[in-house]
Order: C-alpha cells, then structure tokens, then sequence
C-alpha cells in the first residue's frame, strides 16, 4: 500500500474516532464534579442548586470570586424581606475570570428554572481572556462553537474535548454499574452557599474573612493592580476584536435572559482604587441597568485584597445592593 | 516536551516532518539533518531553556575531546580519554548526585548540611552515558565524528535525548551518511507511525490507568500508613504494570518517531516480564543500559577475566552502580544492591545446580518448570520494585511488611476502585501473553534487513499463530482509531516515569 492512501486512511480513521467520541454521552452531574480543584470550589453546588434543590431562585448573580466574596446571599434575602421582597436569592458564582464561563452558567440555570433577575457582574474594564476552566463545565456544542478569533484557549479546549467526553462517559458507566464512586462529593450545603463571610475548602477548614489592611498596603496593592493591567492593545476602531470575546459571551447571555423573559442587571464589583463608573458598561447601558456600589467601599478598612472587599465590605455591599433590588418590579 | 502531549503531537512533530521532508523534497539532503538538530535542540529548549546551554556545552565538549584522544597517541590518548570521562561523569555527579553525597557526608559526621538548590537538567544521565561510550568506542577505533552538525543530532536526536534509548555512534554514522546521501524510504514512516501509536496507546491508555492506584499505595506508606496485605500486593502490582508499560511505551514511541525519520533505534525493551531468570530480565528491559553497563562498567572491572569470585563482584559491583544510576536515593542503592545479588545468585545457581536452570526433557515438566522460573522472576523483580517506587526506605519497608503479614485494619482503609483490577488484568495478559511491538511489526534495528510491514489481510494476519499488524487499509483505520483514542486521553497529560532519571 504507497503511503499517500495510507495516511489518508489513518486520517479518516482518527478523525472518525474523534467525532465519535464528541458524541458519547454522559452525566452533566459529574461534569460539574470535575471542577472542585479550586480553593473555592462552587462548580458543584451549582449544579445541584439549579437541577435538585427545589427552592426557586428568583435572583440569580453570575460572576467571578469577586460577586462570590462580596454578595451575602442569606443577608440579602434578609435585607429584602425587611424591605418587604419575598425573594430566594443563589450566589452562582465561579472563581477566575472569563465571561464564557459566566455564559455558561446562565444557561445552565436559565434553561432549567424561572429566574425573575439575573444580576451579572461587571467590573472597571473589559476582560479579554477566556475563562481557563470553561472546558470543564462547557456543553460539547458550545465548546465547538465558540468564538476562534482572540480566544487563546480555543484551540486547547478543542483537542481536550474529545477526551473530557470520552472521561465523563466512562466515569458515568462506572457510575450506573456501581463500580466507583466519584472520587469526590461533597455534600450539599443547602439553597445558599457563600464566600462572603468565610470560605469554606474542599477539606473542610473555613477560613474567616475578616483581615483587613493598612491604607499603605491598600494603595501599594492598588498600584500593583494598575501595573499589572494591561490597556487596550489595539487602537479604539479594532476594540471589538480585541474584547470580542467578552462583549460575544455578555451579548449571549443578555439574548438568553431575554428569550426566556428574565430581566437582567448588571453589578458593578470595583477594586480597590478602581474608577468610579465601570468603563464597559455604556455598551450595555440601553439593554440593562447597573447597580454601583463604587461609594460604599471605599474605605480601605474594607477589603480582603486588591479586588475583593472582606465580610465587612461584603456587608455593605449586599446591604446596598438589596436597597437597589428592593425597588425593582421583577420582585414586587 | 512530551510525546505525549498536544505540542508535541499538534506543533513540533508535524512542523520538524514538514521542514525535514520539505528540504528533502527541493534536494537539500544536508539541510533536512541540520533541521532535525536544531528542531531536537529546540526539543530540548522546550523542557527549561537555560539547560540547553549544558547540553550544547556537553556535546562542544566531547566533540573536541573525541577528536583530541583519536589525534593522539599512547598514554596522552589514554589520558584526555580519562579526563574526557571524568568531565562527564563530573557533570553526572554534580547534577545528579552532589546533594545526596554532600547529606550523607555531613550526617555521617553529625554536622547539618543544607541542601544546595541543584535542577537535574532532564535527559542529563542518558547524553552523559552516550557520549562516554563514544568517548571510549572512539579510543578503541581511533576514529571520530568529522562533523559537529551530525554528532549533534547523535547525541540530541529528539526520540532519544530524554530517557533513552542509549544509542552508539557506530549505529547511528551510516543513517546519517544515508540521510545526506538516499531518500528516505516511505516504508519507514509507515512503520514508524503504527509503532509510535501503539507506545501512544501503551502509555496512555495502560500505564496512565494504573497510575492512581500505586500512587495511593505508594504514597500512604511512604507517609507511614501500612496499606493491608491485598491493599499492598494491588498497588505495587499496578506499579509493576505501570512501569512496564510507561517504559514500554516510552520505547516505543522513541522508535516510532525515529522511523518518521528514516532512522533505527535499538530496541530497548523485549517483553521482560516473559522472562525466566534474572539475567534473562536484564536481556529485555532497559536493553541499551544493560549493555551499556556490561561494555563500558562490568568488562572494564575485569568482566570474568580474573575467577569467579571476582566475575560475581563485578557483576554486583555493576548493578549496584545502575541502581545509583536511576537515582541518587538510598532506596535506588537498595534497588540496584537486590538486582546485583539476583544476578549473581542466578550465576552461582546455574554453576552449583545446573540442571535446575537448565532445559528439561519431559515437555510438561518443561512447561512447568519454565512456569515456575517465569514466576519466581516476577516475583523478585516485584518485590525489587518496592524500593524503586518508595520514596523512602521506611516507607518500602512499611510496605513489604504489608505485603508479607498484612497490617492490621485501619480506621480509614485504603481503597482501590474495580476500574484498577480491570486495568491490572489486561495489562498482565497483555505483558504476559501478547506478542510485543517488534513481533507485532516486525521492527527490528539490524540495517541490513530491510522493514516492511507485512502485507497480508488484516484478518488472517491477526490471527494467526504468531500475530502481526499488516499495512491493509483496514489496519491503517484501525491505527488512526486507535491514534484518537490515545490522543483524547491526552488531556491530562502524565510525565514519564524514565523522564526522572
């Protein structure tokens, strides 16, 4: 046989292999499993508080650790009963940045319950990267079909894909034939899970967050932060391809609340030190309000670290938050 | 990088062929062999890039010293060779083994030694034990590489620059000459691509299976926990097969890739745990070391020149220092000890009871003696694995006792899912029963034979008494399943085990 058809064949045959293995099915229950290796994991309580708790969820927040560390979800359904608002709040928040996984996780929810608010977080600037565990939690569609141009990841999440299916699918056969557990499950923590007062690791320790700064560090922590950020690379006309992934993921996720009749707005979760108003919010301005609680923390006493208030801060901002929320006509 | 991860198999294979057989293509033989040296330099600079400069500094090195010992004559020959082995092994020394000398110096004479912040540059061990033997081969035909671009790619040829196998320049000269001079022959890359998938396939799918199961064995007794008698024979069994096919795969995919080339590795590894004695098992795995620590350790300390007696001590001696070799770690010392007394009670067994290692008549006896040898080898070399995997001599300890009495029951028992004693199982056939790659394709490393796939169909060729892979068209689509299988395993990537080494 002369090689040409030979490596055309073989060709074929991994490529049938591979598109087979995109189609094996599994449990979405062990795919949100899988991403409890952070220190504050919530990939897992997500899932259940969405598809088994039966506890409705008429306010939703997605976002990174920072709406994770500074929204008290216990607190604001307090607040908002004082306020007169019968409302069950979720915190459905996953660590690191990158809107895709934000995306993600509003469909996850939005096409399993009603949801009456979706409140998104929005911080001082647009964010380019995708979010580094988006391969983990992500459908099989919508890891095929995300955006390739300016999404560092695409290419790595693309090969990986076949063999999260493949891994899921065996771990899920184990599964129904009882012949392993999975390796780790935790147990629910109830219709409520936070960080905003404590952090709960997978080992059980709960670290308090109660630790504050001096002024002097707050400001050389802030520094640091504007060091490290990066201004946008491309001149003004070719900003859509340099955030195109952000703005791409905010846009899906503002057209799934609306095809499923949830209003939407968004949170504004500063840093310390950051600007006043959150640079990317006129873009979505005539789509959805913003809560900004930019006054509220700024005093240094109340931040954990350079972007995340500690329980005191958290405090104030779920307070002001709940005040915001209390006036709006989804809840009343 | 690692073969098996999606740089290598996405990035840097596909654009070092495409370069390589490019050049070849427009008639640049000479440019497709300096492009495969620096695309293996490149290889290497992947990994820490600050470590290329010892690997080119080595290679400048011997290159220079080669050419210095051949020019001279006498005792002056004699000594740039000595100076040019004592340079490497310095390097070796320095790198691998400063650290652990230097503590057990220190705790030897009650004084506190901290350790210096030494990285072993990876792959160290295999370029330092090449260019010695050539260094000595060189001394004994006085005759050295003339040309520095081809004993770079020698010592950095990528397939084997990491962990092995450990090549010769005699073997390697004619390829290289041939790659100047001839095309390369396409049957080469046929081969080579169902011998990298299978090592691709061994490695991921087998030993990456069996790895969590000896690591929590391992782990909890090195941490103290006597694991129970099952508990410890499954995790160090699973490590058994592990290393087998970790190494095996290794192997493989070394060769493999080479062929993509149009070049022959020796082949490294023959199904070891087949074997019926310890000298046997020396004969198949880690081939290229054994006879690298026969030729270059064991007859320069006088082979069998001088008695028994003394044969058995070099023999020891011998396996003691490839122990050493491994690692600097009194676990490997321990290792490498066990392995020098296995062999050398084989030899003192073969001469005080002949018959007992030797061929019987009645053909069932036969079979049951070479069982019950094929056996008690299995069961030393398992045993022997304790140290090798232990990362403390308490913790193999630990574990033996385990495996000889059982601990008592704990309040947390370890448990090893029923996916592991799946993967134990084919795995055991698989290294017990099945023909291995260079059956399966017929490989072999002798230039004058020519390779070739077999070319009868698939069915017939798969199943018959002595299986081989054909190149059919249904081979090659079983190969590239095969090929997406492995490759979707990849995304969580596992290291070497010889790549510590």
């Amino acid at each position: 046989m002369r090689l040409l058809p030979y490596l055309l064949i073989l060709l074929v045959g991994c490529t049938a292999g591979l598109a087979a293995m995109l189609a094996l099915p599994h449990d979405k229950f062990l795919r949100y499993q899988g991403l409890n290796d952070s220190t504050a994991p919530t990939a897992y309580w997500i899932y259940e508080r969405i598809h088994t708790d039966p506890s409705p969820i008429d306010v939703a927040f997605i976002g990174t650790s920072r709406i994770g560390l500074s929204m008290h979800s216990g607190r604001l359904e307090a607040d908002l009963r004082r306020l007169g608002v019968s409302a069950k709040v979720a915190n459905l928040h996953i660590v690191k940045t990158g809107v895709n996984m934000q995306y993600v996780v509003a469909k996850e929810l939005l096409e399993a319950r009603h949801v009456k608010l979706l409140v998104i977080e929005m911080t001082e600037w647009e964010d380019r990267k995708p979010h580094p565990d988006f391969i983990f939690l992500a459908d099989t569609w919508d890891v095929l079909a995300a955006p390739a141009i300016v999404n560092l990841n695409y290419f790595s999440d693309l090969v990986r894909l076949p063999g999260r299916q493949a891994d899921l699918f065996f771990q899920t056969q184990r599964r129904r034939l009882r012949l392993d557990a999975p390796s780790f499950v935790p147990p629910y923590e109830g219709p409520n899970l936070d960080h905003a007062e404590f952090i709960q690791t997978l080992d059980g320790r709960r670290h308090e967050r109660l630790e504050s700064y001096t002024q002097a560090e707050m400001d050389a922590l802030r520094k640091e932060q504007e060091r490290l950020t990066t201004p946008p690379l491309l001149p003004t006309s070719l900003n859509e391809i340099e955030f195109h992934l952000t703005r791409y993921y905010t846009r899906r996720i503002l057209d799934l609340a609306k095809a499923h009749h949830t209003s939407v707005v968004f949170l504004y979760t500063p840093r310390y030190g950051g600007p006043a108003q959150p640079i990317p919010y006129q873009r979505y301005a005539n789509r959805a309000d913003l809560i900004n609680p930019w006054a509220q923390v700024q005093d240094y006493a109340l931040w954990w670290d350079g972007s995340h208030v500690n329980w005191e801060g958290a405090k104030r901002m779920t307070d002001f938050v709940a005040s915001a929320l209390a006036s709006r006509k989804e809840l009343r | 990088m690692l073969f098996n991860s999606y740089p290598f198999l996405l990035v840097f294979l596909p654009l070092t062929l495409l370069v390589f057989y490019g050049l070849r293509r427009f008639g640049w033989l000479g440019a497709s062999v300096a492009s495969l040296t620096l695309a293996s330099i490149a290889f290497y600079a992947y990994w820490k890039p600050q470590d290329t400069f010892i690997l080119l500094s080595s290679i400048v090195f011997n290159f220079f010293v080669a050419k210095g010992l051949v020019r001279a004559v006498g005792s002056r020959s004699r000594l740039i060779l000595v100076l040019g082995v004592c340079g490497n092994l310095g390097v070796l020394f320095y790198f691998k083994y400063f650290n652990f000398a230097a503590s057990n110096i220190a705790a030897a004479c009650g004084v506190e030694y901290i350790a210096r912040a030494i990285v072993m540059p990876i792959g160290v061990s295999f370029f330092t034990f090449t260019q010695i033997a050539y260094l000595v081969d060189c001394f004994r035909s006085r005759n050295s590489e003339p040309n520095l671009v081809n004993y770079g790619l020698f010592v950095s040829i990528f397939p084997h620059l990491i962990a092995g196998p450990i090549i010769h320049h005699a073997q390697m000269r004619p390829q290289f000459d041939s790659l100047r001079r001839d095309s390369t022959d396409p049957e080469l890359i046929k081969m080579g691509i169902m011998i990298f998938v299978i090592g691709l396939a061994k490695k991921v799918l087998l030993a990456d299976n069996l790895v969590a199961g000896a690591d929590r064995v391992f782990n909890a007794a090195d941490q103290g926990a006597a694991p129970g008698f099952a508990t410890a024979w499954t995790g160090v069994i699973s490590y058994s097969l592990q290393i087998y096919f970790d190494f095996s795969g290794y192997c493989d995919m070394a060769i493999g890739l080479a062929l993509l080339f149009g070049i022959r590795l020796p082949i490294n590894f023959d199904s070891p745990y087949k074997s019926r004695s310890i000298i046997e098992f020396w004969r198949r795995w880690h081939i290229t070391l054994s006879s690298w620590l026969r030729e270059y350790l064991y007859i320069p300390l006088g082979g069998n020149r001088h008695g028994e007696l003394m044969r058995l001590r070099n023999i020891f001696i011998t396996m003691l220092l490839g122990g050493i070799w491994h690692g600097a770690g009194w676990t490997f010392v321990i290792w490498g000890a066990l392995h020098g007394s296995y062999i050398v009670a084989n030899h003192i067994l073969r001469l005080r009871a002949p018959r007992a290692t030797g061929q019987t008549q009645n053909s069932k006896q036969a079979r049951l003696v070479a069982l019950a040898k094929q056996l008690l080898t299995l069961l030393i070399v398992t045993l022997a694995w304790v140290f090798f995997r232990a990362k403390t001599v308490a913790g193999a300890g630990t574990l033996l006792y385990s495996m000889a009495t059982g601990a008592a029951p704990s309040a947390n028992p370890l448990t090893l899912g029923p996916t592991l004693y799946f993967w134990i199982i084919v795995g055991t056939l698989i290294a017990l029963f099945a023909p291995n790659t260079q059956q399966l394709t017929r490989y072999t490393a002798n230039l004058s034979e020519p390779l070739r796939l077999a070319s009868t169909p698939t069915l017939s060729a798969l199943f018959s008494r002595t299986p081989v892979f054909p190149a059919t068209p249904t081979m090659a689509f079983l190969c590239g399943l095969m090929f997406a299988v492995s490759f979707a395993q990849l995304w969580r990537p596992a290291i070497f085990i010889y790549f510590n080494f």
